[in-house]
């Protein structure tokens, strides 16, 4: 059940990397949050209630409502509707995707380590991968937060393989989300859009030494 | 002992008020406190030299381990000679920094003095390796804070950090050395690392000297090691510079001094190196001195010279060790330590008055100056009086530690070994070579400056300083012909350190210069100054009555006097300057004038400094070709520092799983 | 205190015995041997007059350079009998107190703010760099020799009977030679400098004391005489033999310095000035010839074991 779980995040993954709208952005991210609340729900089984009913409300709240809500409002407020033209041309990215993903698969092979759950190992990594590919080859800021939720959800994934014996670890993921869902929060809705205007990273290449 | 830890409270108390007080009264605080941590230290130095070592040891945990601080012979003298000049050097600078109008930048300097104070007091005492060079690197960020004053000005902050980077250089020297000998000690103690390394002789071999040497070398400021020098005097406030120059420069020659033990067995090569070395480094210093128009960096090359004299002693004293020749090494050393006391003092109050004149008449270049011996009088006497005695002219103190220098090195020709004798005369040469160079030096920097007539227009206010601020820099004065005139008590005092480490070294028949010697110096020096009076004093009974008059000079002969006919400085040393050309630098620009009607003109030179060109300079700019390959690395746009990180975590994983990866790869092919 | 007074009797002397040897040599009669010194005694009575420029000390100089001379006098020897200052490495004192009066002089010289002096002035500094080795490095040579160390003991045992006649002579002699040229440069003499001219490109000590006049004036002519003569007491110390009786002694000492006074009359009258160029590398030239009397010393030494190679 798990693993059908975390290859529709795979699936998921597909999708972002091929988004041209930022509205797509938010609805996959609200998407890996409900998966990943039934990822958590089916694999942390030997956990103590109590944390165990903090991860999963966690999981629905923050990552499946509130910073998707957030980041709608921003959007919304800003005017921002759509990705200017990424770095990459949408094709290459796939493909890019694709090999990436197959590499991962054989290093987790070939390094045979049994502690991780294969599978887990597979999608966290390419999820984290995602995110900073994400980051690399899009203008806009807000794209960039929204690459670092997709690897904060990596993140996420690869703490549910090791739940069952380290909770903290579980716990240090969740930690992450509520730090990226504050930072959202705090610069966004310090109307930092009211005085970056048009967003687009590359006037950020003026502050080179 | 307490004594010193009181200095230290007083100190910090010092800092305290300094940071609390009105602006208005920091200055009287750090005074106030650096004199009353200086009396006690004399206190704590003077106990110690007549009771023989004082030690008091602390228990620490990690990780000093135990933290012994002892006052030895050699200990005290050092203290006693920074805490002359730091008086001094404090007093005066409560007058100096009146030049400033902007007082933001007061507080930080009066506590990096203070700071500075306690440090170099502790670097002295400091026995557990570590300690001494958490010291060591305190006392550096001082004098860095200390010297970057004026950081608003760009040449100041360069030099600043120049100093700042050549003293880290010295650390990482200092550290490697350190741990290496204290591993084969197995202690940190300074003493048991002694004991250790006297005990096997040759165990740890030369190369650990080399390394502390080479440490201690950059602080003091032999060449090669000297760039950073030049820049950080000129740099700094009077004050400052005079510190720096007398007694910061002076903690390196003290850590050589610590570190000798450490080359038993080869005392004789590393005796003869010094030498050589230091040799070299006396006449390469005098030798840029010279052209210097900047009056303050005339000076500062001329501390590098001191201090190859103060390391021709130490070399001197090594080779005497390494022969079994008491009367060398005890000399030799005798004259080191007597000349570090005697630099830091006349050193310091030639910064001292190099410091008035640019108060009074803002500029210290050399050619702009003349004639302010009418309008600063005093300043221009009290420049006289150390200029005689670096030059090493009796009654003075410079000639006695040259006396001593001298009569170590006659002895080590006289001698009877072959090899030894030809080394000392070509350092007996080099020592005259140098003597002469600075005479030539000092008659160019005092006449140019302080006689005839101004070059350029001096500024109004241009006249004597305030009588207090000159308080100091009489009292300087007072010990410069003090210990000239009479040396012995002196000499007694620089003998004692110098007896207690050939007694270390196991020296037979270790006896002090003899005090009868130092007498007669005191008789001739007497003599000279009597003889002098007398003869002022007829030719003041002859002229009385006759009519003195005035008159233009060359009246008959030229009758459009300007100052622009003296000789200017760049013209007393022209000759020098043609002849020396092969090791100085020196750039002249001028533009060429065509036509047959006058137009301006002008003719600029500027000395550089060879050896930095040599060693430094030009390595930076290869280096910095070089990086300019890698300029395309540093594009500003964001994507590509995230997609150096990711290649980064992609190496990182590749390199854990390479195993893996390499045995996956080739079953793969193998089954394709 | 006996050699002081044979250094003061001979300067009296020896500028007018170089005067008069240039002078017959040119074939005149020429002034009268003890001219120079009427010429003192007339300067020493005038009144002084001193330029706008000059300060305090263009007028206290002149007499510091009088009394360094004389203090640097007191420490020659006299045959085995030391000056009135004596001891360990004095010669060290003895140069250093030359060293003094000079610098007076040249800062004396700034202090006019002409250019005639300020030539002057770095000539001579320049010279005396180049100079002050040679005298180091004879004492150090013959210290080497005899195995003491103050002037009056090294040359209390130079003709002593440890070293052979023949060697200790002819060792003294080529330093001997090597003085004199010496001697002759310090004082500013052919062929480094032409004092008949009074040109400033021919000059260097005369043409520092240009504004120097009445007693200071003096007293710089008698310094000029004295030099010479505390140089001809060190050849003559060189060259006599220490323990011969006090007359005879004083007979020789003072034919020693009438001999040198003619060879450096000899030298002026025959010779042409080098071209100012060209005065550094001689004076570094004489300087560099004390190294044969350094080896041979070292040969000597060497010859008779005393020094284990």
């Amino acid at each position: 059940m798990v693993n059908l779980i975390l290859l529709i995040v795979i699936a998921s993954l597909f999708f972002l990397v091929t988004a041209w709208r930022l509205v797509t952005y938010i609805q996959i991210l609200a998407l890996q949050g409900i998966l990943l609340f039934f990822a958590a729900f089916f694999s942390l089984t030997s956990m103590h209630w109590a944390n165990f009913t903090l991860i999963l409300t966690e999981t629905v709240i923050v990552k499946a409502v509130a910073i998707p809500f957030f980041l709608s409002y921003i959007l919304k407020r800003n005017n921002i509707t759509r990705e200017a033209e990424p770095l990459v041309p949408t094709f290459v990215s796939l493909v890019l995707m694709i090999i990436l993903i197959i590499m991962i698969f054989f290093l987790s092979y070939a390094s045979g380590y049994s502690i991780l759950d294969n599978l887990f190992f597979v999608v966290a990594l390419s999820t984290i991968f995602t995110g900073l590919y994400i980051i690399m080859t899009r203008r806009k800021i807000i794209t960039h937060v929204m690459g670092f939720l997709v690897i904060e959800n990596g993140v996420f994934i690869l703490s549910l393989a090791v739940g069952n014996e380290m909770p903290m670890m579980v716990n240090m993921g969740i930690l992450l989300d509520m730090f990226a869902g504050v930072l959202t929060l705090g610069i966004f809705i310090n109307r930092i859009g009211d005085v970056f205007k048009d967003g687009d990273v590359s006037n950020l290449r003026r502050l080179k030494d | 002992m307490k004594l010193i830890l009181f200095s230290f409270a007083v100190t910090l108390c010092g800092i305290i008020l300094v940071l609390l007080l009105p602006l208005r009264l920091k200055k009287n605080a750090a005074l106030t406190a650096v004199i009353a941590s200086g009396i006690l230290n004399f206190s704590a130095a003077f106990t110690a030299l007549k009771y023989g070592s004082l030690e008091l040891v602390f228990k620490c945990g990690f990780p000093f381990g135990m933290l012994p601080l002892r006052i030895d012979l050699l200990s005290a003298f050092f203290i006693i000679v920074i805490n002359i000049t730091l008086i001094t050097g404090c007093w005066y600078g409560f007058y100096y920094m009146k030049m400033y109008t902007s007082r933001s930048k007061d507080p930080i300097h009066w506590v990096s003095f203070l700071v500075l104070q306690s440090a170099m007091t502790a670097v002295c005492i400091m026995q557990n390796i570590i300690a001494f060079l958490m010291c060591w690197e305190a006392m550096t960020v001082a004098a860095f804070l200390l010297v970057t004053y004026e950081h608003e000005k760009r040449q100041t902050l360069r030099a600043g950090i120049n100093y700042f980077i050549q003293s880290h250089i010295c650390v990482l020297l200092l550290i490697t050395g350190f741990i290496w000998v204290s591993t084969a000690a197995g202690s940190f103690d300074m003493q048991q690392i002694m004991n250790h390394a006297r005990s096997q002789a040759g165990a740890p071999g030369p190369w650990p000297f080399i390394i502390l040497f080479t440490g201690f070398a950059f602080k003091a400021g032999f060449v090669p090691l000297h760039t950073w020098l030049p820049w950080a005097h000129p740099a700094a406030p009077a004050h400052v510079s005079g510190v720096m120059s007398g007694v910061i420069i002076k903690m390196g020659i003290f850590g050589i001094f610590r570190v000798i033990p450490l080359c038993q067995g080869n005392m004789l090569e590393m005796g003869r190196l010094i030498l050589i070395l230091s040799t070299a480094t006396a006449l390469y210093g005098v030798m840029v001195a010279i052209v210097q128009h900047n009056l303050k960096r005339l000076l500062a090359y001329h501390s590098i010279e001191n201090i190859g004299i103060i390391g021709m002693g130490i070399g001197l004293g090594l080779m005497g060790t390494g022969m079994g020749n008491s009367d060398i090494a005890m000399a030799g050393y005798c004259g080191a330590l007597l000349h570090t006391l005697n630099h830091s003092l006349f050193k310091s109050l030639l910064f001292y008055t190099a410091g008035s004149v640019y108060r009074k008449s803002h500029t210290v270049i050399i050619e702009e100056l003349g004639g302010i011996m009418k309008y600063m009088p005093f300043t221009a006497g009290l420049f006289l009086v150390p200029a005689l005695a670096i030059t090493g002219l009796p009654p003075l103190n410079g000639f006695v530690s040259e006396f001593l220098i001298y009569s170590s090195m006659y002895r080590g020709l006289t001698a009877g070994v072959l090899p030894v004798s030809m080394l000392m005369l070509c350092c007996i040469f080099g020592l005259v070579m140098v003597g002469g160079l600075a005479f030539l030096c000092f008659t160019k920097a005092f006449g140019i400056v302080f006689l005839g007539t101004p070059r350029h227009h001096l500024p109004e206010g241009c006249a004597e300083v305030e009588n207090m601020a000159l308080v100091p820099q009489v009292i300087v004065l007072c010990l410069i012909v003090c210990i000239g005139v009479f040396p012995a008590p002196f000499v007694r005092l620089a003998s004692m350190p110098a007896a207690a480490m050939l007694n270390n070294a196991a020296l037979a028949g270790v006896q002090a210069p003899s005090t009868w010697l130092m007498y007669s110096i005191s008789m001739a020096g007497i003599l000279l100054i009597l003889l002098t009076g007398v003869i002022l004093a007829i030719r003041m009974f002859v002229i009385r009555r006759s009519a003195v008059r005035q008159s233009p000079v060359w009246g008959c002969g030229y009758t459009g006097g300007s100052p622009k006919i003296q000789y200017t400085a760049t013209s007393f040393v022209q000759t020098y300057t043609n002849i020396a050309s092969p090791i100085l630098k020196i750039h002249s620009e001028y533009p060429v004038l065509n036509g047959m009607f006058p137009e301006p003109g002008s003719f600029r030179t500027h000395s550089f400094d060879k050896i930095e060109d040599i060693l430094v300079d030009s390595n930076m700019r290869r280096m910095g070709r070089f990086m300019t390959l890698f300029g395309f690395l540093q594009n500003g746009l964001i994507q590509y520092y995230i997609l150096y990180g990711v290649l980064f975590i992609t190496a990182i994983i590749a390199f854990t799983f390479r195993q893996a990866i390499f045995s996956f790869i080739i079953s793969f092919l193998a089954l394709g | 205190m006996e050699s002081l007074i044979l250094i003061i009797t001979a300067s009296l002397f020896f500028t007018g015995i170089i005067g008069r040897v240039k002078s017959i040599a040119a074939g005149r009669k020429g002034p009268d041997v003890i001219q120079p010194l009427r010429d003192i005694l007339r300067n020493l009575k005038k009144a002084p007059v001193y330029g706008d420029t000059t300060g305090i000390i263009f007028r206290a100089a002149p007499s510091i350079y009088i009394a360094s001379l004389i203090t640097a006098a007191l420490c020659i020897p006299l045959g085995s009998r030391p000056g009135l200052i004596s001891f360990q490495w004095d010669f060290v004192f003895f140069i250093y107190t030359m060293a003094l009066g000079k610098f007076f002089m040249i800062i004396a010289a700034l202090d006019t703010g002409s250019p005639f002096e300020g030539m002057g002035a770095s000539r001579e500094a320049l010279f005396s760099l180049f100079m002050e080795p040679a005298l180091f490095m004879i004492m150090g040579s013959f210290a080497l020799l005899t195995g003491n160390s103050s002037f009056a003991s090294i040359i209390a045992g130079l003709h002593g009977a440890a070293i052979p006649a023949a060697v200790s002579f002819t060792i003294s002699g080529i330093a001997a030679a090597i003085l004199m040229l010496t001697g002759m440069v310090e004082n500013s003499r052919m062929p480094v400098d032409d004092p008949r001219t009074h040109l400033e490109l021919t000059m260097i000590h005369e043409v520092m004391i240009l504004d120097n006049s009445g007693f200071d004036l003096g007293m710089i002519m008698y310094g000029v005489c004295l030099k010479f003569s505390i140089f001809g007491a060190i050849i003559a110390n060189l060259m006599i033999k220490p323990g011969t009786h006090l007359v005879v002694y004083t007979l020789l000492f003072l034919a020693v310095q009438a001999i040198f006074a003619v060879f450096t009359g000899l030298v002026e009258s025959f010779m042409s000035r080098f071209r100012m160029k060209n005065n550094p590398q001689f004076i570094y030239t004489i300087t560099t010839a004390t190294l044969l009397v350094f080896l041979a010393v070292m040969h000597v030494a060497g010859i008779r074991g005393k020094i284990p190679w």
